[in-house]
C-alpha cells in the first residue's frame, strides 16, 4: 500500500493556469458520462479531477485524457459545481507543453492528411499538442 | 444616581478568547455609576445568573448591564433573572460584546477596547432607563392556518382539537395537498389515500373547523394575540350549499383541460372536482372570462361555446347558442367578414379556426324551434327589415315585445337581398334566418315606405319605441366628366336589380370602380352575366377594404384587378366607349390610416369599355326624418353611444344609417343594442356596461400545441361558377368535428351552459362572484407547501420533448390506484408498460451552477420507494438509479434503502449528463465513477426526481403577512436550532415544506409544534407587549402627522380634535421611525428617548 | 449597405465554398461584404490557460483592424467567430490584460468591438432575406448542427440557447426549408482531434450523423469548416467502419441560402463536397 502524499505545489500550478478552484467539484461524473470522448480515455475526466485534487502528480501526468479532451465544453455547460473542466485539462497540457512534451511532431503527420485536411484543424492540434 | 451592576460573559472561549474579560471587568468598574463589576463563564447558566440575583440583593443594584452574546438570544433570559432579584425586568440591558465584537476580531487589545466601549454606551442607557410595565392585550381565540396539506391540516386537527376555533384557507378546491397525489409512502409503503382521507374529512367534519377552499388571503394586519384577516373566496361558479356532487355536469360539459391533479398525465372538464374523494366534495368551474373571439364578436356571440358544442356533437345547442346573440346565424355563417377570425388565439400556433364557415355547418346541421309562444307586450315599430332591424325585432319579440318591420321593397332582408348576389349568400339560407325571426311573432310589412305611406310621427304616436335601419342607399358619384353616359352604372342599382331577377345585359368589356366588398360582388355578378371584368382600384391591395378572400375568388374566377389606378374622364358619343385613367402613388397616411393616393402626373392611359359599374361607397337616405332628428356631416344619423337612441326621445337608430357602410355583424350589434336599450328604457332598468377579461392560453401552452391546418372550404371549381350556382360547398361532420377540435378554449369554461340544464339542485350560477370575508384571529400558523422544481427548465433532460421523462410526481400517478392507470405502470407515449426505467436524482437539487443550490431531501427516498414499487408492479421491470450520493438519515430510512437494492434495483453513481432520443431509443448518457466508466443506458421511460422548491403562492402570502425568507425562498424560522416553528414575526407559525424541504414524517411533527405554539397563544386571556413602544409627547406634538405617514405598523393616528398624534400601543413595534421622523421630538421611544441616544454615542465614541 | 467582413485563413482554402456562396448570398440580398484590409489568423481555438496572455494578441490585433471599420465585423467561421468572441468577451473583463497588450501593441483597442456570426445577421434582418427567397425549399429536411462553438460556453458567446438552440432552425424555415430537430445537434464532431486521435473523431461524427438521419433528414447543414471536413471527409470511412452507414450530404448554411436565393450553380461551391449533393438536390428540384 502507498502512502497518500499530496503533492501541494501541484494543485496550486493547476489551479494557477486554469484559474479553477478544485475542491469546486464534487465528482458526480457529470464530466464523465456527457464526455463525447471518455470511452477513448484511460481516465475519464471526473477521473483526471480526482487525481488533481488528491495532488497525485504522476497520475495526472501520465493520463490520456488531457490529450483528448476536444474542448467542446458541453461538460462546462452542464457542470453542477461551475467547474471549467477543459481549463483543467488545458492545465495539464500547458504543464507538458512548457515542459517541451508535446504530444505530437509535425513531421510525422501523413502527408496525404495533410493536404486534406483543412488548416484550421491542423492549426488547432498544433496549438494543443506542439511546443 | 443609579447603582448600576456590570455581568461580563466569557460564552465559553467565545468572548474570553479575544476579550481580555477581567480587564474589562477592573476597567468598568471605574466608570461614573457602576457598583459592581464581575465575569463567568456562562452568565446564561444557572450559577451565572445567580451571580445577578445576588448581586442586586447585596450591592442594592437598580439596573443590569449583562455584556454577552445578544438580545435575540439572551434578553428575555437576564431580564427575567433581574426581576426575580426584584427589579423591574427593563431596567435590564445586554452589550453584545460577542457578535458585535469577539467575533469579528482577532487582536485581543482592539477587541478589549471596543468591548469597553459597548458596555459603557449600555451602562449610559440604563442610567437613564425607567420601570416599566408590560402593555396587556386580550387575545382573539380564533386560529387561522393557510394551506391545505398535510401540514396545514395537522395544524388545524390539532388546534381545533385543543377546543379552538380554527378557519383553514386553502387556494385550491380542495385540501389534501400533494400528499394526497402519492402513491404509497415510505419507508412504510403505507397507502397515502388510505391515511390521507381520513384526516381531510375530520377537518370538514370538524365543528371547531371552518373550512374555506378555493380562497386566498388578501390582507393581514394587527399582531399577535389580535390579527384582522381577509379573505377572498372566489367563486366557484357553482354554489356550494346546493351542489350534491353527483357529477352530472361532468358528463355533459363540452370543454376538457389539463388535469392539475393528474400532473397533465390526464385530462379534466371545465366543471371539474379535482379528484373523487376531493374535501369538499364540489364542483368548480374553470372561468378564465371571455375568449378573445368572443369579445372580438360585435353581437357578443359566443363563440368558443358552439364550437365546444360542434366538438362535442351538440349541433342543436351549438345554435341555440348562437342564436341567443345573433339570430343571423345562416348568413352569418357564409358572408360574415367574421373579426373573431383574427383575434382567435390558434392563430399564433398556425392558423385561426374557421369560425364562421362552422357556424354555417351548424345551420345546416341544426333543427328549427317550430312554435313559439306569440308576444302580447307592448307595440314597437321597426323601420327598415336589413340585419339591424330584423335583429332588434328579433330581441324585442323574445321579450315579449309586439314588433313590426316595415319595408319600402317588395321582399324583407334589406342588403341581404338586395345586395349580395346569391353565389355568395342563397336566397334560401337569408330565408331560414327571416323565418326564424318571424317564429317568434315578428310581423313584416313590406311595400311600405314610411315618411310617404305613414310619417314617423304617427309611428311615434302608435308605437311605443321606433327603430331605424334603414341602410345606406345612395350612391356616391365619381364625379368625373362623362359619368351620365348611358352604360354607366352605379353598383348598388346594379346588384339590386340583378337581385331582384331583372333582366339586366352588360358588355364585353365591363369596368368596376371600387375597392370594397360590393365593387367585388358586381364585378364577379359581370362576369357570371358574361363580361370580361376589370376592376379599378385607386389603392394598393394592401389597402383594399374588400375582404381578401373574396378578393382572390374574384381573382380565381379570371377578374382582373389593376391597383393604384383611378378614372379622370369617361368617353362615348351617346353611349360609353372609353374610360381615362391616371396611375397613382401612395403618399403619407391620411385620416383612415390608409396610405393616400396621389396621381402620377402625365400617367393618363385609356381603356375601351361598354359598362363601367361605379362602386366607390354609399350613404344613407334620410331627407324622410325631419330637423328634430341631428344628423352628422356625412349625412348619417346622430345616436346615443350606449343606447342607439336618436335626438328624438323614443326613436332609436342602428345599423349604415348610422355608421354608414359597414359589415352585416355590425348591423346585428347594433339592433341588438337598441332592443336591449328600449326594454330598459319600458321597464325602467339601468344597462350595466360590462366589461370582460380576455382570457389567453399561456404561452407554453401554445408552445406545445401541436400544429394542425385549418379546414379548407370545398369550392365549386371555377369552370362550374357560370351560373349563380353557391360557390362555397360548406363542411362535411367529419371536417367541422375536427375543425373545432382545433380550438384551444381560451377561457377554458365556455359558458355554453348544458351544465344548467342536467343540474338537479340547480347549483350552477354563471355570474356567481367572489366573497370578501373578514375575521379576527388571535396566532397563524403558514403551511403553504412546496412545488416541484420546472423540469422544462432541465433542457438536458428532454421534459416536454420527450412523452416518456415524467417527472417524480407524475411517477405517482402512474403507481396511484386512483391515478390515469389504476396503478398500472405505464408510459404516457404508447401506454406500454415499461421493462427499464431510469431513474435520475438530483434533477435540479445540487447544482448550485445552473439550479438550485440545496438538497430537496426527499428524492432520494422516494426514488428508492419509486423503484420498490415499480419492481413490485412489473416483476421483470428494470429500475436504474443515477445518483451523486444516497441520503437515507430518517428512522427506518436506510433499512428501506437496503430493502430497495435487495429487490433488484440498480444504483450507479453519478450525474446523468443528457437524455435524448435516437431511432425511437431513449438513451441516458451517465457515469459510473466507482469505476470509472461512461455509460449510456437505453431505456424505455425517465423519471427525474425533480427537487422541492416554495409554492409559487406563497410569495403572495409572505408579502402580505410581511414575514421572512431565506435565500431560496423558503420560510424563514425564528432560529435555525431554538425556535424551527416560529417566523421571525410574533404570532406567526411555520409548518412543512414551505419552510423547507422535508418529509412527511417531519411535516407532521412541525405542523404539530407549530400547532401547539399557537394553542400557547392562545390559551391566554391576555397578551403581553413589551412596553419600550413609541409614545407622544402631547405638549410638543403639533399634529403634523409626519409620523402617521412613516410608521410602518399603522400604530399612529392623528386625533383631529386634538391637533396630536395619538399611538396604538398594541400596533407599534418600537422600530423607532417616527422619533427619527418627529421635528419636534415629542415622539420619543421608551427606553430609547433622544437623551439616552446621545449620551450612548458620546460614551461609545469616548467623545467629550 | 455594407459590412466589415473576416474570413479567416479556412475560407481562402478548404472552405471556398463558404466564402464564394456567402459572398453571392450578400451580393443577392444587396449588401456588400467589405474584408478587412490585412487580415491574419486567428490563433485558432481559444487559449484556455489563464496565464497565456501571447494567445490574445492575434484576436486583439484583429479586432482592433475591425474597429476602424464600423464596430461590427462579419465572422462566418465558427472557429474565429469562437475565439474572437471569447477574446473580446475575456479582453472587457480583464482590463489588466487588455491594458499590458495595449501597451506593447501598435494597434489599440477598447474593447467594444461586436463580433457578428452570418446567422445572427440574418435573424436580425429576417424581412429582407424573406423578400429576396426565389426557390421553394419547402420539402428538403435539413438538420441543423451547431457544434460547440457557436454555442458554449453560453455566458461568452450568447448566441443562443446552449442546450436547445433554434436560431439555425430559425434561419431554416426563413428561407422555406423544413428543419428537423435531432438532439446530438449541439454536440461534438469530434474536432482537430481528427488529427491525432481519428477514431475518435470519426465516432463522434458518426453518432450524431446516424441521430440525424433517425431524425429523418435529407442533408445537415453547418457553419463550421472543421465540423464540415469531419462530417463530410469522414463519411467513407464511417461507411466502411459501420456497415449498413448510408452517406449523407452536408452543406454549409450560405450554400442552402444561396439556393434559396438563386445564385448561380458555380457560386455555390458544391463540386468540392464529398458526399455528393446533386441527387439530393435534383430530387427536390432545386438544380
Amino acid at each position: 500500500m502507498s502512502k497518500l502524499l499530496i503533492d501541494k505545489d501541484f494543485k496550486r500550478r493547476i489551479e494557477e493556469i486554469s484559474d479553477q478552484k478544485l475542491s469546486d467539484c464534487y465528482q458526480c461524473g457529470r464530466c464523465t458520462a456527457g464526455c463525447p470522448f471518455a470511452n477513448f480515455m484511460d481516465a475519464p475526466p471526473n477521473q483526471v479531477i480526482r487525481f488533481m485534487q488528491l495532488g497525485l502528480k504522476d497520475d495526472v501526468l501520465d493520463s490520456q485524457g488531457p490529450w483528448l479532451c476536444a474542448a467542446c465544453l458541453v461538460c462546462q455547460t452542464r457542470c453542477p459545481r461551475g467547474v471549467d473542466i477543459p481549463r483543467l485539462m488545458e492545465a495539464v497540457r500547458a504543464i507538458h507543453l512548457r515542459a517541451k512534451e508535446g504530444l505530437i511532431d509535425v513531421s510525422e503527420i501523413d502527408k496525404e492528411f495533410l493536404l486534406d485536411a483543412p488548416p484550421l484543424a491542423l492549426m488547432s492540434a498544433f496549438s494543443k499538442y506542439t511546443y | 444616581m443609579k447603582r448600576i451592576g456590570v455581568f461580563i460573559c466569557h460564552c465559553g472561549i467565545n468572548i474570553a478568547k479575544t476579550v481580555d474579560v477581567e480587564a474589562l471587568a477592573k476597567e468598568i468598574k471605574k466608570y461614573p455609576g457602576v457598583v459592581h463589576a464581575e465575569t463567568n463563564k456562562y452568565m446564561c447558566s444557572d450559577p451565572g445568573q445567580i451571580l445577578i440575583l445576588e448581586a442586586i440583593k447585596n450591592q442594592k443594584l437598580d439596573a443590569v448591564v449583562v455584556a454577552a452574546c445578544s438580545p435575540t438570544l439572551h434578553e428575555n433570559t437576564f431580564r427575567n433573572a433581574s426581576a426575580r432579584g426584584g427589579l423591574n425586568r427593563y431596567m435590564c440591558e445586554m452589550a453584545t460584546i460577542r457578535e458585535h465584537c469577539s467575533w469579528v476580531h482577532d487582536d485581543k487589545d482592539i477587541a478589549t477596547k471596543k468591548a469597553l466601549r459597548i458596555i459603557k454606551s449600555m451602562v449610559e442607557k440604563v442610567r437613564y432607563d425607567e420601570p416599566l410595565d408590560p402593555i396587556l392585550v386580550d387575545v382573539t381565540k380564533k386560529a387561522l392556518v393557510i394551506g391545505g396539506g398535510i401540514a396545514g391540516i395537522q395544524s388545524a386537527l390539532d388546534i381545533a382539537n385543543s377546543g379552538i376555533e380554527t378557519i383553514l384557507v386553502e387556494k385550491s378546491p380542495s385540501i389534501g395537498g400533494h400528499m394526497i397525489q402519492l402513491s404509497e409512502t415510505f419507508p412504510t409503503l403505507d397507502c397515502s389515500q388510505c391515511i390521507m382521507t381520513p384526516k381531510m374529512v375530520e377537518v370538514a367534519q370538524h365543528d371547531k373547523i371552518k373550512l374555506l377552499t378555493y380562497s386566498e388571503i388578501e390582507e393581514i394586519t394587527g399582531s399577535i394575540g389580535n390579527f384582522n384577516v381577509k379573505v377572498r373566496q372566489k367563486s366557484p361558479f357553482v354554489d356550494w350549499v346546493k351542489c350534491n356532487g353527483c357529477g352530472e355536469c361532468d358528463y355533459v360539459c363540452p370543454v376538457t383541460t389539463d388535469n392539475e391533479f393528474e400532473c397533465g398525465l390526464a385530462s379534466r372538464k371545465a366543471i371539474y372536482r379535482p379528484f373523487p374523494q376531493a374535501v369538499p366534495n364540489k364542483f368548480t368551474i374553470s372561468k378564465l372570462g371571455h375568449a378573445p373571439c368572443r369579445i372580438a364578436c360585435p353581437a357578443g356571440v359566443n363563440v368558443q361555446g358552439y364550437i365546444a358544442l360542434i366538438s362535442a356533437g351538440k349541433y342543436k345547442e351549438a345554435l341555440e347558442l348562437e342564436r341567443e346573440a345573433n339570430p343571423f346565424a345562416s348568413v352569418c355563417g357564409r358572408v360574415c367578414n367574421h373579426p373573431c377570425e383574427s383575434e382567435c388565439a390558434r392563430g399564433e400556433v398556425d392558423q385561426p379556426l374557421a369560425i364562421a364557415s362552422l357556424k354555417r355547418f351548424i345551420v345546416e346541421k341544426g333543427s328549427y324551434p317550430t312554435e313559439q309562444k306569440k308576444p302580447n307586450g307592448e307595440k314597437i315599430a321597426v323601420v327598415g327589415s336589413g340585419p339591424g332591424g330584423l335583429s332588434c325585432a328579433y330581441f324585442l319579440a323574445k321579450k315579449n315585445y309586439r314588433v313590426t318591420v316595415f319595408e319600402a321593397e317588395k321582399v324583407v332582408g334589406g342588403m341581404l337581398v338586395l345586395g349580395i348576389p346569391e353565389f355568395r349568400l342563397p336566397r334560401d339560407a337569408i330565408k331560414d334566418d327571416i323565418d326564424y325571426i318571424k317564429s317568434f311573432g315578428v310581423e313584416t310589412k313590406t311595400g311600405v315606405k314610411v315618411g310617404e305611406t305613414i310619417s314617423i310621427n304617427e309611428l311615434k304616436t302608435k308605437y311605443r319605441a321606433v327603430f331605424i335601419s334603414t341602410g345606406a342607399y345612395e350612391e356616391m358619384k365619381l364625379n368625373v366628366e362623362g359619368e351620365n353616359l348611358a352604360g354607366v352604372l352605379h353598383c348598388i342599382g346594379f346588384l339590386k336589380k340583378v337581385n331582384l331577377g331583372d333582366k339586366v345585359t352588360l358588355g364585353k368589356n365591363v369596368v368596376v370602380i371600387g375597392g370594397g366588398n360590393a365593387a367585388v360582388d358586381a364585378a364577379r355578378v359581370a362576369k357570371r352575366l358574361g363580361s370580361d371584368v376589370t376592376i379599378l382600384y385607386r389603392r394598393s391591395r394592401k389597402e383594399m377594404p374588400a375582404n381578401s378572400w373574396e378578393v382572390e375568388e374574384a381573382e380565381r374566377e379570371g377578374i382582373k384587378i389593376e391597383f393604384l389606378v383611378t378614372p379622370s374622364k369617361i368617353f362615348g358619343t351617346d353611349k360609353v366607349q372609353e374610360i381615362e385613367c391616371l396611375r397613382m402613388e401612395l403618399g403619407e397616411p391620411d385620416e383612415s390610416g390608409r396610405r393616400r393616393p396621389i396621381p402620377v402626373r402625365g400617367s393618363e392611359f385609356k381603356i375601351p369599355v361598354d359598362n363601367v359599374i361605379v362602386a366607390i361607397s354609399q350613404k344613407p337616405i334620410i331627407d324622410w326624418l325631419g330637423n328634430e332628428f341631428e344628423k352628422t356631416k356625412w349625412g348619417t344619423l346622430i345616436v346615443d353611444d350606449d343606447t342607439g337612441e336618436t335626438t328624438v326621445k323614443g326613436v332609436y337608430a342602428g345599423g349604415d344609417v348610422v355608421s354608414g357602410p359597414d359589415t352585416i355583424i355590425k348591423a346585428v350589434a347594433a339592433g341588438k343594442k337598441a332592443a336591449e336599450a328600449i326594454n330598459a328604457s319600458i321597464k325602467g332598468i339601468k344597462i350595466a356596461r360590462k366589461e370582460y377579461n380576455k382570457a389567453t392560453p399561456e404561452p407554453e401552452k401554445l408552445q406545445q400545441t401541436k400544429k394542425a391546418p385549418r379546414a379548407e372550404m370545398p369550392k365549386l371549381t371555377t369552370d362550374k361558377r357560370k351560373g349563380f350556382d353557391e360557390v362555397e360547398l360548406g363542411f362535411d361532420e367529419e371536417t367541422a368535428k375536427k375543425e373545432a377540435d382545433r380550438c384551444l378554449d381560451c377561457a377554458i369554461c365556455c359558458e355554453c351552459k348544458q351544465c344548467e340544464t342536467v343540474c338537479e339542485p340547480e347549483a350552477i350560477v354563471h355570474d356567481l362572484e367572489d366573497k370578501i370575508l373578514n375575521f379576527d384571529v388571535g396566532a397563524i400558523v403558514v403551511a403553504t407547501g412546496f412545488d416541484l422544481y420546472d423540469p422544462e427548465r432541465l433542457k438536458e433532460y428532454g421534459y416536454g420533448r420527450i412523452q416518456d421523462v415524467v417527472t417524480s410526481l407524475q411517477f405517482e400517478r402512474l403507481l396511484s390506484a386512483s391515478g390515469p392507470t389504476v396503478g398500472e405502470v405505464q408510459r404516457p407515449s404508447d401506454g406500454k408498460v415499461p421493462k427499464r426505467i431510469v431513474f435520475i436524482q438530483c434533477a435540479g437539487s445540487r447544482d448550485k451552477e445552473n439550479h438550485l443550490e440545496y438538497c430537496s431531501k426527499i428524492c432520494c427516498m422516494y426514488t428508492a420507494k419509486h423503484a420498490l414499487l415499480y419492481k413490485h408492479r412489473v416483476h421483470d421491470g428494470e429500475p436504474i438509479i443515477f445518483y451523486i450520493d444516497v441520503r437515507t438519515s430518517g428512522k427506518g430510512y436506510e433499512e428501506f434503502y437496503n430493502r430497495v437494492t435487495d429487490e433488484g434495483a440498480t444504483y450507479i453513481r453519478g450525474k446523468v449528463s443528457k437524455v435524448y432520443q435516437d431511432n425511437g431509443k431513449i438513451i441516458v448518457l451517465g457515469a459510473d465513477t466507482l469505476s470509472g466508466k461512461q455509460v449510456e443506458v437505453e431505456t424505455d421511460m425517465v423519471v427525474l426526481a425533480t427537487g422541492m422548491i416554495p409554492r409559487k403562492s406563497s410569495e403572495d402570502v409572505v408579502r402580505i403577512l410581511k414575514i421572512q425568507c431565506d435565500a431560496n425562498a423558503f420560510l424563514s424560522e425564528a432560529h435555525p436550532k431554538l425556535k424551527p416553528v416560529e417566523s421571525q414575526t410574533a404570532g406567526i407559525f411555520l409548518a412543512g415544506a414551505a419552510q423547507g424541504p422535508k418529509d412527511i414524517p417531519e411535516v407532521v411533527a412541525q405542523a404539530s409544534g407549530a400547532a401547539s405554539k399557537a394553542i400557547g397563544i392562545l390559551v391566554q386571556e391576555k397578551i403581553a407587549f413589551e412596553p419600550t413602544v413609541a409614545g407622544v409627547d402631547e405638549d410638543l406634538c403639533s399634529g403634523c402627522s409626519i409620523c402617521v405617514a412613516v410608521c410602518p405598523y399603522s400604530a399612529r393616528e392623528l386625533d383631529k380634535e386634538e391637533m396630536v398624534v395619538k399611538v396604538v400601543e398594541a400596533l407599534c413595534q418600537g422600530c423607532g421611525s417616527c422619533s427619527a421622523a418627529c421635528p419636534s421630538g415629542a415622539a420619543q421611544q421608551r427606553n430609547l428617548i433622544d437623551l439616552q441616544i446621545e449620551k450612548m454615542v458620546v460614551s461609545a465614541l469616548e467623545a467629550k | 449597405m455594407r459590412i466589415p467582413y473576416y474570413p479567416g485563413c479556412t475560407l481562402y482554402t478548404k472552405a471556398k465554398p463558404l466564402n464564394t456562396s456567402l459572398h453571392a448570398c450578400f451580393s443577392a440580398i444587396g449588401i456588400e461584404l467589405a474584408e478587412l484590409p490585412h487580415w491574419y489568423c486567428c490563433g485558432t481555438t481559444f487559449t484556455l490557460a489563464r496565464d497565456n496572455r501571447m494567445s490574445l494578441i492575434a484576436p486583439l490585433r484583429i479586432l482592433a483592424k475591425a474597429q476602424q471599420e464600423n464596430g461590427k465585423v462579419l465572422v462566418p467561421c465558427s472557429i474565429c467567430y469562437n475565439t474572437l468572441k471569447r477574446a473580446n468577451y475575456m479582453l472587457n473583463e480583464d482590463i489588466e490584460t487588455l491594458d499590458i497588450l495595449n501597451e506593447h501593441l501598435e494597434e489599440s483597442y477598447d474593447g467594444n468591438e461586436i463580433v457578428l456570426h452570418p446567422l445572427e445577421f440574418f435573424r436580425e434582418n429576417e424581412e429582407l432575406i424573406k423578400s429576396k427567397v426565389k426557390k421553394n425549399l419547402k420539402d428538403l429536411k435539413v438538420g441543423c448542427y451547431y457544434g460547440c462553438l457557436l454555442l458554449r460556453p453560453q455566458q461568452e458567446i450568447q448566441f443562443d440557447d446552449a442546450e436547445s438552440p433554434t436560431i439555425f432552425e430559425n434561419f431554416v424555415s426563413l428561407i422555406g426549408a423544413t428543419p428537423i430537430d435531432f438532439p446530438l445537434k449541439v454536440e461534438c464532431c469530434g474536432s482537430y482531434l481528427v488529427v491525432t486521435s481519428p477514431d475518435a473523431a470519426l465516432e463522434a461524427s458518426y453518432k450524431l450523423l446516424r441521430n440525424a438521419q433517425g431524425n429523418g433528414v435529407d442533408a445537415v447543414v453547418t457553419s463550421c469548416p472543421l465540423c464540415y471536413y469531419n462530417l463530410d471527409a469522414l463519411q467513407e470511412k464511417m461507411a466502411k467502419a459501420h456497415p449498413g452507414f448510408k452517406q449523407i450530404p452536408i452543406f454549409y448554411f450560405s450554400q442552402i441560402l444561396a439556393i434559396a436565393l438563386g445564385v448561380e450553380e458555380k457560386n455555390l461551391g458544391l463540386e468540392q463536397n464529398k458526399v455528393s449533393p446533386y441527387e439530393i438536390l435534383k430530387e427536390y428540384n432545386l438544380l
